[in-house]
């Protein structure tokens, strides 16, 4: 369990006296098992956040618990015991350029009164773990940027910690190797119950793999929950954005209502977009409204992604009927836990007005634009 | 055909064939003089340059008045021309050697005009060691001595292999001052005999000797850098 607790890191500016307020009264709470997300732009202090953790960076007040044990009264000796239980991979994976595949991996485990058939087992084991064996004797250099992190995160397993923190370990790798790395650190999470921390700016990674989340701004944490919570329900503006940036939904919904050609509302017809999370995704939504309700539901867009294991799905529905029919169908979705959202004329008015102003309208035209 | 040879050196290089015992023998001190000296300004500018690095301000453990003192120390002693140098450390010499002159006399100012010559260029090359690595090692838990030993130096072994050449063939144009207070050596060779007696045979060929001392430095520096670049 990783407790931070009114955590502050200031640096000293570029002008004499100036302060740089890295990150601000953080309180962070990390279960075991966890695999949390603190996702932010650039210069949010995430990273030095992160680095707080196993003291990397010292924070200037505050303070951080690991597994119980406050790492900030230790003395050198003891932080050097309590790191190697607090792995860590890196952006740029940091491997030793000058040893090879085994012998980084051995790194952490030498001086440590092992003897070297024990070394020997467990790089091995290690580097199988991470389907690595067979370039053992490979220098960092003659190998892709997934496959080095593969090595960083067997290095870092090296000396079986509770924790693994991760500062933007899969930025610097393309979108499949990205999959593949994320799918390992679920892999190591499910099997050993490995707590993970992740920093990152891409919401794709959170969705993959986190459990909870935090969205970092300006060295605040501004929102957080867990990850299905945040992404169904995201309070911030921020937090929107970043939702945007790694799902289709809200791009999908704009198209599909400033294409006049799709929407064809009649008199008293209502334009809504039903959001529903876990189980009720398998229901025969649609049906049911037209059977029990009366009334007729026209899917204008439909979208199902899996975030941290929980299915989430997005619709949406043109819904025509008598007006008490169409009340009382929607109470029916808000009891069985979908979430419903009215387009008012207003709103749909906006949201076209937005989307013509914008320089490349979502959609179609877009590509054509390229 | 070894007479011919002998011949042919006999008209050609008068002065070098008549005392052949003398260019080895210059050799023999120049070789000594690099290879001592290197040696001991190699260990004393490893532990100044990489110590350098360590007590720098964004280094492992900082320390800003020790930086100040020793890079003050480096731009210091590296200003001071060879040649001065000499005369200056004569009392340190007589300390340490017993003695002013000889060819292990001048190894004193060669190893004092080495070092911060080198520790610098050990600086360099051991700043060159990626940040990240080093703060991979400290969240793996390595102390500083660790640091050093197994990332440091060993990270930034190209490098030091490639200063280390340049200061070794630095090192054999300042042996060539050693003449003065009769450290002896290829220049001594060249301009007691060569130059002030005119007997320019003896420069040349002194030249040529310094000339193959240098490429083979550089020869096995590229080597040992190619074995252990990867």
């Amino acid at each position: 369990m990783i407790e931070l607790t009114g955590v502050n890191v200031t640096f000293p500016g570029h002008s004499p006296g100036e302060r740089i307020h890295a990150v601000r009264d953080v309180d962070l709470t990390v279960n075991d098992g966890d695999v949390y997300g603190i996702v932010g732009y650039s210069g949010a202090g995430k990273s030095t956040l992160v680095r707080t953790i196993n003291l990397l960076q010292r924070p200037t007040s505050g303070s951080v618990r690991v597994d119980g044990q406050e790492m900030t009264m230790l003395t050198p000796t003891q932080l050097r015991t309590a790191r190697k239980r607090i792995g860590m991979i890196f952006q740029h994976f940091n491997l030793l350029g000058s040893r090879t595949l085994f012998d980084n991996v051995a790194y952490p485990l030498r001086g440590n009164g092992r003897t070297k058939s024990e070394i020997h087992a467990r790089v091995m084991d290690l580097l199988d773990l991470v389907g690595m064996a067979d370039r053992v004797g490979a220098y960092p250099s003659q190998l892709s940027g997934g496959q080095r992190q593969r090595v960083a995160i067997a290095r870092a397993l090296a000396n079986d910690p509770t924790v693994l923190l991760c500062d933007e370990a899969t930025s610097a790798l393309d979108p499949k190797t990205t999959s593949g790395i994320l799918d390992l650190l679920g892999r190591l999470n499910a099997r050993t119950g490995l707590t993970i921390v992740l920093i990152t700016h891409e919401m794709g990674v959170i969705k993959q793999i986190c459990s909870d989340v935090a969205v970092m701004e300006d060295g605040r944490i501004i929102e957080r929950g867990s990850a299905v919570d945040v992404f169904t329900n995201p309070q911030q503006p921020l937090t929107r954005d970043f939702i945007d940036t790694a799902n289709h939904v809200d791009a999908g919904i704009t198209t599909v209502i400033t294409h006049p050609d799709l929407i064809r509302l009649g008199n008293g017809d209502r334009l809504v977009s039903l959001q529903f999370a876990g189980g009720s995704t398998g229901d025969p939504m649609v049906a049911t409204l037209a059977r029990d309700y009366n009334v007729n539901a026209n899917i204008l867009f439909a979208n199902v992604e899996v975030i941290a294991g929980t299915p989430v799905g997005n619709l949406l529905l043109s819904l025509s009927g008598a007006q008490p029919d169409l009340d009382a169908a929607e109470a029916w979705l808000a009891r069985s836990g979908v979430r419903v959202h009215n387009y008012s004329e207003a709103e749909i008015e906006s949201i076209r007005r937005r989307a013509t102003d914008e320089p490349g309208t979502p959609g179609d035209d877009q590509e054509e634009q390229r | 055909m070894i007479d011919w040879l002998t011949n042919a050196a006999h008209v050609l290089l008068p002065n070098v064939s008549s005392r052949p015992g003398d260019l080895w023998d210059a050799t023999v001190e120049t070789c000594y003089m690099t290879a001592v000296s290197a040696l001991i300004a190699g260990v004393l500018g490893i532990i100044l340059g990489t110590l350098l690095v360590v007590v720098d301000r964004r280094g492992i453990l900082p320390h800003p008045v020790l930086y100040w003192v020793l890079d003050k120390l480096v731009n210091l002693f590296r200003s001071i021309p060879f040649v001065i140098l000499i005369a200056l450390v004569g009392p340190l010499t007589r300390i340490l050697t017993g003695t002013t002159i000889g060819t292990t006399a001048a190894l004193v100012p060669l190893v004092i005009g080495t070092v911060p010559f080198y520790a610098r260029q050990i600086q360099n090359a051991v700043l060159e060691v990626d940040p990240g690595v080093i703060e991979a090692a400290q969240a793996m838990g390595s102390g500083p001595m660790e640091i050093i030993f197994r990332v440091y130096l060993r990270e930034a072994r190209p490098g030091i292999i490639r200063v280390s050449a340049l200061t070794i063939i630095s090192l054999i144009g300042l042996t060539t001052m050693a003449g003065i207070v009769g450290g002896g050596g290829l220049g001594d060779l060249a301009i007691s005999r060569g130059y002030n007696r005119f007997q320019t045979d003896v420069t040349i060929v002194c030249t040529l000797v310094i000339l193959v001392l240098v490429y083979v430095s550089q020869a096995i520096a590229d080597f040992l850098v190619k074995r252990v670049t990867h």
